[in-house]
């Protein structure tokens, strides 16, 4: 064979191989995209079986029902050894190739080739795992450092650069945790009726924000996991199922969250007692509210009114906050109610329930205290225990019934049972009768009736035996019940706790906070209300009230209205003022005696007088304000002494006037509206950390009312005080709004609490507080004589810090759900009160922006014609000289 | 070296006296322009709407990367499948200039009108950065700073010309670099700046903008000269360097065009992968908003070097064939 066609033949077997190849290439993609299109088929999942199981892969080419999967098995595998045949000859002859001398050039070739496709997969493969970022956002520039005057206008703060210290936390921690960010387009917007254009950009923007923080949380390593849940996309059913699969606790906080929220959730498995590894789930929510704020307000009135979005941002350490202390306990809210209907598992919209779900949604535990029992039988009387002692309580009464009515059962289903025995028995007539002459009273038994008597007890036996039977199975679930109900000793052990005072400080010394609302009037229109003096607490409560508060632990008042209307048939209250709202007057807020009324009730006052089916539903009261309104000085304001000298605002106001920004007003949430309050002033009669006390504001469009129940006789309306009134000059005095129904203070607590032989301070301090029902100018002025040179620093005094809020509200938080507006004023004053700062909403960081270029239209559209059409046409100009020069030439 | 630098220079003018090079910056220009009114109308927009980043405007657009995707092969396409088609390729292989030389040289000169693209952007920036300036007014020092425009007039003399007009192009080069430093020193000595400028808007990511431009616009013009080295048809050329190109902007696009949501973990393997190769998410996601990722930079120029050495060999393999 000449050279020639040996070197043809070679090209031709080179050819066919090749060919075969990618024949055979062509083969497995055809298998493939048949595998693809069966459903439950997948060319992944096959090659996995036979990676499990490669004796089946006969069976798949040759027993496989379907001909359409046969057929795409037979060309996958076909093609794969088509392919893989092709490959290794065309290696092997490579090979034989570089062996030859003359190849060596082109071997050598390929092989730097192969080298050069080596180093680059095996460079980028190690800088993908070992990789380096550097944020240079907010670096000064160094030509700005030999040009001076070159300066950047404004200083420019890095954008993806944690905080060291956060940084250093974050580093050490090892606990896997995953982040879920979960996108439920709704956070902005919330507190008004109807979203707006900020809000939805607001929404994208932190979304977009949020990424890039999880993302540089990601780098800190494997233990983070960040999963994005968005519920329009069309997988997230799926998704969710995915993140949530065996993590119940993630799951239910998911469902739960009612915003776009962050999730951070761990499972720290430990050592039980029996040996086994018990997992413990920990979940915490941050809304992504509490790392952006929408000022909706500074929003509209950006670029002088041009508008542009405006956040405020709340700073990483809230969100890194969360992460490092995702497994810390709880802060548990109590909440003392007089009766169970006012707890947060009560009545409908008497009941506390949506204050409940929306505490449970924020990271709170809660707690619901009665103060009150035996409402049944007359004049209720004191008393403390949580609603797990009443439900006890009621199970075991429900246990006791059962047990009692199976007794009976069970006597009447032997009695029965001997009479069938007798009537069944070979006993003649007489004995019989004899035997149950009792119950026969003297009438004689037949064999007929013998024989109807024994047809008529044997279902009878029956149906109660199966009534006993289903009686014995409720009594079982009874006990389980009971069995399954949490730390039953400890409420057993409560409700041996006979002591009042005792009982409750134990059942308030497990709280962190306590909520004390007295929902009182709740129409004076139509009289609707619960009489003030049920909520009176006696002296034992009072005390464990104040030994709480002693304690430096923090208590929030929600008190309504004391006024009653005008009907001789009702008990009247007992006398002297309210022990409580005495203990809140001793630290110097004052709880006002009137009703505050809005101009807008007196159409509905008016209209009740005529028809009884005016109920005053339907009246628009303005919106509770987070400042003072400016028209006048509110009415208590003012001290004694003159001038209040409060130096910094009010924490909780400053928070809502936050929220408030997010709806676009500067000082008030439309949503947030409070019929009937009372006034609550403070008068700084101990030392406070000097921020302003007041929080909440009524309109100036109302005035304190004694007599808010409109009767036949009297239509509240505003009339001033005349000259001989004895409320003249004090704080009861009718005058116009606004008046403050919100006071949050620091301060410390009456010597006298610590060391109760102290009762003339305590006494003078009710005098001085010039709201005080009895407290007319010239007692007060002699109570100031009695006030103790020492009385704010008497020896042997230990300073202890309380904090304490009150509104003049009672049904502020009661129904089954919250306003988002009322939501966020539980949440931020709780926060307050349990002295955590951080998590209060804050505009002290420097607002974000998008940057905006100032441009007169007239430079706008130089801008534009010079970029879009003079550059592209200076080039296309100077193209057209080139080319005509060259023409030219 | 010599022959490198008039082989660099003959290829970079060659985009001048073409038709190409005019269509591409025209096109380019206009493509920009348009991403740019779009970038300013966001600038100076009422209500809520905004950009953060202004680069993000220009770069983290989906037409941005369609441009961006089509430049570099008709660039890259004519540099040796039109050498090969017309037969100068085997003169050149057969020049006494080393292989490398050839690529470096083509590649520079390639890279040197890709940075030229570039340059009429910078005309932006006023309005990017929000630049305002102060112009104290003519004085000596400035009048010298400004005799610095000679540098770039005499440089274009000096690329461009082949008789009499060089030696005065380098001679306006020289005394505009004097002039420049004279009239800098003098402006220091008074502790006064050419002109004042401030920038309302952080610069930074302009600046990690264009690094990242010109890097990644290295590494596909070296993809697009390799593959020019294989084939004949320069229109085969460009399509397949936009195939090839696919590979680093198809992932970026889909996700940026919305065609593709992302994983619910985005820090899965795969998603990751497609991270790691997608240019576009690069742009949008970190060199638009001033950050630099180091995964990036080696990307760019270790496919930059591996795609000039396979161009090297691909020539070096021609020879031996």
């Amino acid at each position: 064979m000449t050279k020639g066609k040996r070197r043809r033949r070679g090209s031709f077997v080179l050819f066919a191989v090749r060919a075969l190849g990618v024949a055979g290439l062509f083969s497995v993609l055809l298998g493939s995209i048949g595998l693809w299109a069966t459903p439950g088929q997948s060319p992944r999942a096959t090659i996995a079986q036979l990676r499990r199981a490669p004796s089946t892969f006969q069976g798949l080419l040759f027993d496989t029902p379907d001909w359409w999967l046969r057929i795409s098995y037979w060309l996958l595998g076909v093609g794969m050894a088509v392919t893989l045949a092709a490959v290794v000859i065309t290696l092997l002859s490579g090979l034989a190739r570089l062996a030859g001398r003359r190849n060596v050039a082109g071997g050598n070739a390929t092989l730097q080739t192969a080298l050069c496709v080596a180093l680059l997969i095996g460079v980028n493969i190690f800088s993908f795992e070992h990789y380096r970022r550097w944020d240079w956002t907010g670096r000064t520039l160094t030509w700005a450092k030999w040009r001076p005057a070159m300066a950047p206008a404004a200083r420019f703060a890095p954008q993806f650069t944690l905080p060291a210290d956060v940084t250093n936390d974050l580093a050490q921690l090892r606990a896997p945790t995953t982040v879920v960010v979960y996108q439920r387009h709704k956070t902005f917007g919330r507190l008004s009726d109807k979203p707006d254009a900020y809000d939805y950009a607001a929404e994208r923007k932190v979304v977009e924000k949020v990424h890039d923080l999880v993302h540089q949380f990601r780098e800190f390593g494997p233990q983070f996991k960040v999963v994005l849940l968005d519920v329009e996309d069309e997988a997230y059913p799926a998704r969710l199922q995915e993140v949530t699969d065996g993590r119940p606790a993630l799951k239910a906080a998911i469902d739960a969250a009612p915003e776009n929220s962050i999730l951070f959730h761990t499972v720290r498995s430990t050592p039980g007692a029996d040996g086994q590894a018990t997992t413990r789930e920990s979940v915490q929510r941050l809304s992504f509210n509490d790392f952006y704020q929408l000022d909706k307000t500074a929003s509209r009135q950006a670029g002088n009114g041009r508008g542009n979005l405006v956040l405020l941002p709340q700073g990483v350490e809230s969100f890194a906050r969360r992460v490092l202390a995702v497994e810390e306990k709880k802060p548990r809210v109590g909440i003392a109610v007089i009766h169970e209907w006012l707890t947060t598992e009560g009545l409908e919209d008497y009941s506390l329930a949506g204050l409940r779900k929306s505490l449970e949604l924020y990271g709170f535990e809660v707690t619901d205290i009665v103060l009150k029992k035996g409402w049944t039988e007359g004049e209720p009387v004191s008393a403390a225990y949580t609603l797990g002692e009443s439900q006890l309580e009621r199970l075991e009464e429900d246990l006791a019934e059962y047990d009692a009515v199976l007794a009976v059962n069970r006597q009447e289903l032997k009695a029965v049972s001997a009479v069938l025995e007798k009537l069944k028995s070979k006993l003649t007539l007489d004995e019989l009768n004899r035997e149950l002459r009792q119950m026969l009273r003297g009438q004689r038994m037949s064999d007929e009736a013998r024989k109807i008597n024994i047809v008529r007890l044997e279902p009878q036996i029956e149906a109660l035996k199966e009534y006993m039977a289903q009686q014995e199975r409720e009594r079982a679930e009874l006990v389980a019940q009971i069995d399954r109900m949490p730390a039953q000793e400890r409420l057993a052990e409560a409700r041996r706790m006979t002591d009042v005072r005792d009982k409750m400080s134990k059942l308030f010394a497990e709280c962190d906070l306590i909520i004390l609302p007295r929902m009182t009037l709740r129409n004076a229109v139509v009289g609707d209300r619960i009489p003030a003096r049920l909520y009176r607490l006696d002296e034992a409560q009072t005390k464990a009230v104040r030994d709480y508060m002693a304690g430096g632990r923090p208590v929030f008042a929600l008190f309504g209205p004391v006024n009653e209307p005008p009907d001789r048939r009702q008990p009247a209250p007992p006398p002297g003022p309210d022990p409580i709202e005495a203990l809140f007057a001793q630290i110097g807020i004052i709880f006002g005696n009137q009703t505050i009324l809005f101009n807008s009730e007196a159409k509905a006052f008016s209209q009740r007088r005529v028809s009884l089916l005016a109920t005053g539903g339907e009246v628009e009261i303005p919106p509770v304000q987070f400042e003072a309104p400016r028209v006048a000085r509110p009415r208590g304001t003012l001290t004694a002494g003159g001038e209040t000298t409060s130096t910094h605002p009010n924490a909780i106001s400053e928070s809502m006037k936050i929220v408030a920004g997010a709806a676009g007003s500067a000082d008030k949430l439309e949503k947030l509206k409070l019929r009937h309050p009372r006034p609550v002033h403070f008068t700084p009669v101990r030392s406070s950390n000097g921020s302003a006390a007041e929080f909440l504001f009524t309109d100036a469009d109302s005035w304190n009312e004694a007599e808010p129940f409109p009767t036949r006789e009297k239509t509240p309306r505003y009339e001033p005080a005349k000259a001989d009134d004895p409320n003249r000059g004090t704080r009861d005095e009718e005058t116009r709004g606004p008046f403050p129904i919100g006071v949050a203070v620091e301060t410390t607590i009456p010597p006298e609490w610590q060391n109760e032989t102290r009762p003339a301070g305590a006494a003078a301090a009710m005098l001085t507080a010039d709201g005080a029902a009895t407290a007319a100018a010239p007692l007060r002025l002699a109570a100031q004589a009695l006030v103790p040179e020492d009385r704010y620093d008497p020896p042997g005094y230990r300073p202890t810090h309380v904090r304490v809020a009150a509104v003049g509200h009672g049904g502020l938080f009661n129904g089954p759900e919250l306003s988002p507006a009322k939501e966020q004023l539980l949440v931020h004053t709780s926060n307050w009160l349990l002295g955590r700062n951080e998590r209060l909403p804050r505009g002290d960081q420097p607002a974000w922006q998008y940057p905006r270029v100032e441009l007169s239209p007239r430079r706008a559209a130089v801008w534009q014609a010079g970029t879009l059409v003079v550059l592209p046409a200076a080039f296309a100009f100077l193209g057209a000289i080139v080319l005509l020069v060259r023409k030219y030439r | 070296m010599r022959s490198s630098l008039s082989l660099m220079r003959k290829e970079f003018t060659g985009y001048f006296l073409a038709p190409v090079g005019y269509v591409t910056l025209v096109l380019f220009l206009l493509g920009m322009g348009v991403l740019f009114r779009f970038t300013m109308d966001l600038l100076t927009a009422e209500g809520a709407k905004g950009v953060e980043f202004p680069m993000q405007g220009l770069l983290g657009n989906v037409g941005f990367w369609l441009i961006f995707w089509v430049v570099p092969p008709l660039l890259t396409m004519r540099l040796f499948a039109e050498e090969r088609s017309t037969g100068t390729l085997e003169s050149l292989l057969t020049a006494p200039i080393r292989d490398t030389h050839v690529v470096l040289a083509k590649f520079l000169a390639c890279l040197a009108f890709y940075v030229v693209l570039w340059l009429p952007t910078l005309f932006y920036l006023p309005v990017l950065l929000n630049m305002t300036f102060d112009w104290p007014g003519w004085d000596l020092p400035r009048g010298l700073v400004a005799g610095g425009l000679a540098i770039p007039v005499g440089l274009t003399l000096v690329v461009f010309s082949t008789n009499w007009l060089r030696p005065v192009g380098w001679l306006l080069a020289l005394g505009g670099l004097v002039s420049a430093l004279i009239g800098e020193v003098m402006l220091r000595r008074q502790n006064s700046p050419f002109v004042g400028a401030t920038v309302g808007i952080d610069p930074m990511p302009v600046v990690t903008s264009y690094i990242g431009l010109f890097f990644a616009g290295a590494m596909f013009l070296a993809l697009g000269l390799w593959v020019s080295s294989l084939v004949r048809s320069q229109i085969i050329a460009a399509l397949v360097a936009l195939a090839v190109n696919l590979v680093f902007i198809l992932g970026g696009l889909m996700i940026l065009g919305g065609f593709y949501a992302p994983p619910a973990d985005t820090g899965e393997q795969a998603y990751r992968v497609v991270n790691f190769l997608s240019v576009p998410l690069h742009f949008s996601q970190d060199f638009s908003r001033g950050v630099i990722d180091s995964r990036h930079l080696i990307l760019y120029m270790s496919v930059t070097a591996a795609m000039l050495f396979l161009t090297v060999r691909s020539l070096e393999r021609r020879r031996w064939q």
